[in-house]
């Protein structure tokens, strides 16, 4: 059982982007995947995740660099402190809430962690063109990985 | 780390001497807290606000009626609830409608929900560390693993509640203006039950567990403001009472208290027109309402060493563990006495005019006022989160907090000055966006 969960805030602009992402995957769901929105606190991912072998995180990061970079982590095998900082204005951040979820063993057996940085999260703010345009990168990168999971289950 | 040794270079060469810490990762959202200290004493404390939380209420105009629960249940993510319930209060009050016990016990559910949820994600993932000497809740979960699992769980039992009630943990969908789109079975609500049970044991030994932390000596002394009903603990529903003999309904609300501009922020601090600032949240509804609680959660209130009221802020951790059991027991009250209705919901047709709704958030009293058309069209509408209505407190608290403690070790009075704004559990990200806390020696 896989999942893709999105995460952000859908007023605050580039924020928004994992929201984005996981709405345009939708058509994928299946009995092998599911397909997530999340706009609460990080922390109930713990929760969330239970019972998928395989959850793929996508958010938004702002880590200074340019707007629009995607990257990918494997966050089985990552130092959070030098990875996921989270943009928005949750209550437990993400970078926490995922390293109480190793420190807990609470963790699937695979996690990736998709993220778009942003540039604006001003609260009723658009995506930025080049995060959108990512997110539509990175939407073809899922949906193949999808295609071919599904291909290699069958 | 970086940003702090290049404040201190730039503090050196100004002839001045600041510090800056990181962004309050304990609290939820981000903002601003700026201490200025000159000799001996604080100069001057500014809680910073960046963004104005009127976004929304711009965005409302134009709109439907039927539009604002669930709209301003996204400007928090960690009580939506409130911001529904006060919103259907505000509304449904503009229209004259009233609605039947039985979803004014499903509204009060859902609520006990967010209470359980919000109050357990603070004490244990936010506060507790501070107390117990750890960085943060990862790092007391490397030690006390079976600490923090317990608060997941406790937690995971307020997030239930909210799924079965509200139809989701997060921004419930499954509430609408005169009361639910769907009413869970009677089936559901008793597997439920099985799970409060434990909660109920755990809300204890989560009140046995913090009643163990060490307080610092501190007490401020400002007028509490909280809701009170006649006949219960009040969340969704009473008038407005303070410790200073205020006793008014929604509606007299704006003609109490105003909002102010001030120079350093782009948010409105909330006054009380005659006597100026005030305090809302836990600590405000416990001393207001002690004799409203359960039998059960007073006894537990005073074995833990709280008083009949509370003015210690560091002491609130301990207020919202005993409102976390009041919120189970009272879960489980409704729960026992729950028969399916045949509908859901009451009828509601609007009608031009204005209404005003409160409710107890978890941070404190929340307040919506909506002003209609004929057609039930938005034309104006106020939104004042609790923790816009503590900023001019928390200001102040933090004043007499740093200038008994001057002659700490800078890194010392950092940390004790972020501990004791965390005793607030300031919902920022109702208000604002990042809270950065810096203190500055001039």
């Amino acid at each position: 059982m896989r999942a893709i969960i999105g995460l952000g805030n859908a007023f605050r602009g580039d924020d928004a982007v994992g929201l984005f992402v996981a709405e345009q995957l939708e058509g994928l769901s299946s009995a092998e995947l599911t397909v997530l929105c999340h706009e609460g606190e990080p922390l109930d991912l713990l929760e969330l995740w239970l019972g998928f072998d395989e959850v793929t995180l996508i958010d938004a990061s702002r880590l200074g660099i340019q707007e629009g970079t995607l990257m990918t982590y494997d966050l089985l095998a990552q130092d959070f402190k030098a990875t996921a900082q989270d943009a928005s204005s949750h209550a437990f951040s993400l970078t926490n809430a995922l390293k109480l979820g190793k420190t807990l063993d609470r963790f699937p057996a695979k996690l990736w962690l998709y993220t778009i940085e942003g540039s604006s999260f001003q609260l009723g703010s658009e995506l930025s063109l080049s995060v959108k345009e990512s997110a539509q990168t990175l939407i073809r990168i899922l949906s193949q990985y999808e295609s071919q999971s599904t291909k290699a289950s069958l | 780390m970086q940003v702090r040794k290049s404040l201190e270079r730039k503090g050196k060469r100004m002839a001045t001497r600041t510090i800056k810490v990181g962004a309050l990762a304990r609290v939820e959202g981000e903002g601003g807290m700026l201490v200025k200290i000159k000799g001996d004493k604080v100069h001057e404390v500014q809680l910073n606000i960046y963004e104005p939380p009127r976004f929304f209420e711009a965005f409302l105009r134009g709109r439907s009626y039927s539009e604002p629960p669930d709209i301003t249940a996204r400007i928090c993510g960690i009580c939506p609830v409130a911001y529904q319930m006060s919103a259907c209060n505000a509304i449904e009050d503009a229209f004259g409608v009233k609605v039947t016990p039985v979803i004014r016990d499903l509204r009060r559910l859902l609520y006990c929900g967010e209470w359980i949820q919000s109050h357990v994600l603070h004490i244990y993932m936010l506060h507790a560390p501070d107390f117990l000497g750890y960085e943060s809740s990862v790092h007391l979960a490397a030690d006390f693993p079976d600490i923090v699992n317990r608060g997941l769980q406790l937690k995971k039992v307020g997030n239930e509640i909210m799924e079965l009630v509200g139809g989701r943990a997060v921004h419930p969908i499954n509430v609408r203006l005169g009361g639910f789109y769907k009413a869970p079975s009677k089936a559901q609500m008793l597997k439920l039950k099985e799970r409060l049970e434990w909660a109920l044991v755990a809300a204890k030994e989560t009140i046995d567990w913090v009643a163990g932390f060490n307080f610092p000596d501190f007490e401020h002394n400002y007028e509490y403001v909280a809701m009170r009903h006649p006949d219960t603990y009040a969340i969704h529903e009473g008038r407005l009472v303070s410790d200073a003999g205020l006793n008014i309904a929604e509606k007299d609300y704006e003609t109490i208290f105003e909002e102010q501009h001030v120079a350093h922020s782009n948010a409105l601090h909330s006054v009380i027109k005659t006597r100026g600032n005030y305090f809302v949240g836990p600590q405000a509804r416990y001393s207001l309402n002690f004799d409203k609680l359960s039998p059960l959660a007073q006894d537990y209130a005073l074995r833990s060493g709280l008083g009949k009221t509370c003015k210690n802020p560091f002491k609130s951790i301990l207020v919202r563990a005993v409102e976390t059991l009041y919120a189970v027991e009272e879960a489980i009250r409704i729960i026992g006495a729950y028969e399916e209705p045949e509908k859901a919901f009451v009828d509601v047709t609007p009608n031009a005019g204005t209404g005003y709704g409160w409710s107890e958030a978890p941070r404190g009293m929340l307040y919506h006022r909506y002003t209609f058309d004929d057609a039930g069209i938005i034309q104006d509408c106020t939104i004042i989160p609790p923790t816009s209505q503590n900023q001019k407190s928390i200001e102040g608290d933090l004043h007499h907090f740093v200038s008994d403690r001057l002659d700490l070790p800078k890194e010392d009075l950092q940390w004790q000055c972020e501990q004791a704004i965390r005793n607030y559990d300031p919902c920022i990200s109702c208000a604002t966006h990042f809270l950065k806390l810096e203190l500055e020696h001039l």
